[in-house]
């Protein structure tokens, strides 16, 4: 299981010193279960608690303060309680961390809470309040603070919903969903059959809901036509597909299709993706049947719970990929054969290509999270990682001398556009010339080893000098205008920096162990599953919930 | 005659090679494999003919539209491309048909690409003998290579005959961090004994190591790079 330890707080600081209010879950006063700090502020006042609380030895920080990983945190709480615009996460106490600090502190003496100065400084009630309202935690490996539930199903285009088109003569589970919506939207009579055949009665119906609808009556069940139906008759089975689109490590248009069955029974949500696996190489139904029990273990860990019902009703979330049907496919082969013998060690699977020789215990589940439409969730830019994890930027490595940022971002600068000598001349236009960008990668490559806060800051240096200048948006234009498209080994090196990235099952997986034989697993912590990955499932729950029983309910995901 | 052959990852693990071909001189770097670095050799006279025939033959070929213009890109994938004059860049997946017209021309470079390997001109390469198994990274080649070590995992796994994973074993050895020039000669242990059998009738075993950075195209640029070996 993922491990979630608090931040560590100073002393003194816990987070419930000083609360202007008693939390509405709070123990009850006087009873056993009261902190002993909350006691004395009830007994003697906040103004006096406030006043115990930053005469301790506590953690202050202020303008110049850093670089360290604790203002990098402090920096991810003022986002999270709306720092305008944004905090660069660069663990530096700068002139906007502290009018952040400012506007936040206004804010608290706006409520009347005791104990707190518009000084720009953290330490005391300040901080108190920073890790009351925005805690850090450690998710995936990462230290971070969360800001929202994320947004994992990046679809290309929303106006065109998640169903497929059906018409007159189309079968499976989308017209079984299709029947089974306009029977309870009571478009048919006497109800239809659901057995998921479009037939003329199905044909029929759906035009009787189109007029009663006001949409175009046409038998088709096409876009504008489901989101009146999903929204007039539940269902409790269906078929979902959409088109999702990624920018990742700086190249745009990654993605693919997804598509899969859900099922709802009385105590589970079932999804189902069919793969279509075209052997490529014999001797790999062995492995076939790992990655199809992998898949289904890593992902069935979460159930939904509705936090609305009193006795917290729950339904398990079920995740299975079954050889067969018609979601995807996918060529399954013992190596790369397009790879030399001894180099087929290094075979990588990806979405559409599994290698029975890639040993990555994550590999066919992270692919699975693809194929039910994540996103990955490394090399992403602040802004994409931000909206797909809800998670604040990691603070990854804050060191380095200032003066070396300032450099550096001038000498990103002087290389742009790319001045490289390509000898002899690239034939044509050369696209994803591997020899371009060779000069600005050395340059970066030399001071810029991994992401975090010390890049942050050269980014921040960067725009300081070149008018609020994007780095990365600047390099991604210098390597476009050289005919660079793709994942071009400098052109990742040089932006690389610059993103973001996690140790959860969508991010990364280079350090994933094998899952090998004799009892050997891989670490469970090392590359799990977060609650944002199903969040769009325990969504698709609550919204036929509320439909079934005309309940607005509130669903949340809890690891089983 | 000018002709490039680059493989691309869609993603940051070394997966990458480029060939290039200026008349009768070939050069090469690939940041994965056996052998990861810069190679080179000379071509033969029938070499370049048959390279010539192909290009030909492809030329006047519909070149199909690159991968990420009209659809989009395969998370974790890879593209190959292929440069050369008189022909228009073409990118393609290299699983998927090569495109009409290229199919003789991407078998000579693939085939070019890997013969390469056996003339290195500055590479590591990862050495495994045994039983015991030991492992080792050397030097391949007559040129000094720029090399930034590091932690290095070596990772071995028993595959069995229906390609289950059996057992494997890691080893972690932490390696000198700042940036070396290495020559002929040179050679690191890594383990004397990767305490793994070796694979039975119809099964493999394959041991890796990442990942240290090398110069792989000798333009000062450090890549990760990955290295590997098999026995059947």
């Amino acid at each position: 299981m993922t491990d979630r330890a608090p931040r560590a707080q100073s002393p003194g600081t816990k987070s419930s010193v000083a609360r202007p209010r008693p939390h509405k879950h709070a123990p009850k006063p006087g009873s056993d279960q009261e902190p002993e700090i909350l006691r004395l502020q009830r007994q003697v006042g906040n103004r006096v608690v406030a006043t115990f609380v930053t005469g301790l030895h506590v953690q202050r920080e202020k303008e110049g303060d850093g670089p360290t990983q604790a203002i990098g945190v402090m920096q991810q709480q003022l986002n999270a309680v709306g720092a305008t615009p944004r905090l660069a996460i660069t663990g530096r106490f700068d002139a906007e961390t502290t009018a952040a600090t400012k506007a936040f502190q206004k804010k608290l003496i706006k409520e009347k809470l005791a104990g707190v100065t518009e000084d720009g400084v953290i330490g005391g009630v300040t901080l108190a309040q920073l890790n009351a309202r925005a805690p850090s935690v450690t998710i995936s490996g990462n230290q971070t603070v969360v800001t929202g539930p994320g947004n994992t199903q990046q679809l290309l285009n929303p106006a065109l919903g998640t169903h497929a088109q059906l018409a007159a003569g189309a079968k499976g589970v989308a017209v079984k969903e299709l029947q089974e919506r306009l029977n309870n939207a009571g478009a048919a009579t006497p109800k239809l059959a659901v057995d998921g055949v479009f037939g003329p009665k199905t044909d029929a119906a759906l035009k009787a809901f189109q007029t009663g609808a006001k949409v175009t009556a046409n038998g088709i069940a096409d876009p504008g036509t489901w989101a009146k139906l999903e929204t007039a008759g539940a269902a409790k089975q269906g078929h979902v597909e959409f088109d999702w689109r990624e920018e990742v490590e700086g190249v745009k248009n990654v993605g693919l299709r997804a598509a899969f069955d859900w099922k709802q029974t009385k105590t589970a949500l079932n999804i189902t993706v069919g793969i279509n696996f075209t052997k490529k190489h014999a001797g790999v139904d062995g492995a076939i049947n790992t990655w199809l029990s992998d898949i289904k273990e890593i992902w069935s860990t979460f159930k939904a719970v509705n936090v609305s019902d009193p006795k917290k009703k729950s339904m398990n979330l079920n995740f299975e990929a079954k050889r067969g049907g018609k979601d995807h496919s996918v060529d399954v082969f013992r190596f790369d054969p397009t790879l030399a013998k001894k180099d087929r060690p290094l075979s990588r699977s990806n979405s559409g290509t599994w290698y029975t020789i890639d040993p990555r215990r994550s590999m066919a589940p992270h692919e699975f999270g693809h194929l039910i439409g994540l996103a990955d969730e490394y090399n992403r830019t602040e802004e994409h990682y931000v909206d797909v994890t809800g998670e604040e930027p990691s603070i990854g490595n804050v060191a380095g001398n200032a003066a070396d940022a300032t450099k550096l971002a001038a000498d990103i600068k002087a290389n742009l556009p790319l001045n490289d000598v390509i000898t002899p001349p690239p034939p044509v236009a050369a696209t994803n010339d591997p020899r371009w960008g060779a000069k600005l990668a050395a340059v970066i490559g030399a001071k810029l080893t991994g992401q975090g806060g010390f890049s942050r800051f050269v980014a921040q240096q960067y725009a300081k000098a070149n008018a609020g200048a994007s780095v990365y948006a600047d390099i991604q234009a210098a390597f476009a205008a050289k005919g660079v498209t793709g994942f071009e080994a400098n052109f990742a090196r040089c932006v690389t920096p610059f993103l973001y990235s996690n140790r959860s099952l969508m991010g990364t997986m280079q350090t994933t162990p094998a899952k090998g034989g004799g009892g050997k697993s891989a670490a469970d912590h090392e590359h799990p599953i977060e609650p944002r990955h199903v969040q769009p499932f325990v969504n698709l729950l609550a919204r036929e919930w509320a439909l079934q029983t005309g309940k607005a309910d509130t669903w949340k995901p809890e690891r089983r | 005659m000018n002709v490039r052959f680059t493989r691309m990852p869609h993603g940051l693990a070394p997966q990458s090679w480029s060939l290039a071909i200026d008349g009768a001189h070939l050069t090469a770097g690939q940041d994965f494999g056996h052998r990861a670095g810069r190679f080179a050799r000379e071509l033969s006279a029938a070499e370049q003919a048959d390279l010539e025939r192909a290009i030909a033959a492809a030329t006047g070929a519909r070149a199909p539209s690159a991968p990420g213009t009209d659809r989009p890109l395969r998370p974790e994938g890879v593209t190959e491309w292929i440069s050369a004059d008189g022909l228009p860049d073409v990118g393609f997946d290299p699983h998927a048909e090569p495109p009409a017209g290229y199919g003789e021309l991407l078998q000579l470079l693939r085939a070019l690409r890997e013969d390469l390997a056996e003339s290195p001109v500055a590479a590591l390469e990862l050495d495994v003998t045994g039983p015991p198994l030991r492992a080792r990274l050397r030097h391949a080649g007559t040129e000094p290579l720029a090399v930034r070590l590091g932690p290095l995992t070596l990772q071995a796994t028993l595959f069995g005959p229906d390609s289950t994973l059996l057992d494997s074993a890691t080893v972690t050895v932490d390696a000198p961090g700042e940036t070396d020039e290495v020559g002929p000669g040179w050679s690191l242990p890594l383990t004397d004994d990767l305490a793994i059998p070796g694979p039975a009738e119809g099964g493999f075993l394959t041991v890796t190591v990442g990942t240290p950075s090398v110069d792989v195209y000798g333009d000062a640029v450090l890549h990760p790079v990955e290295l590997s070996w098999m026995a059947e």
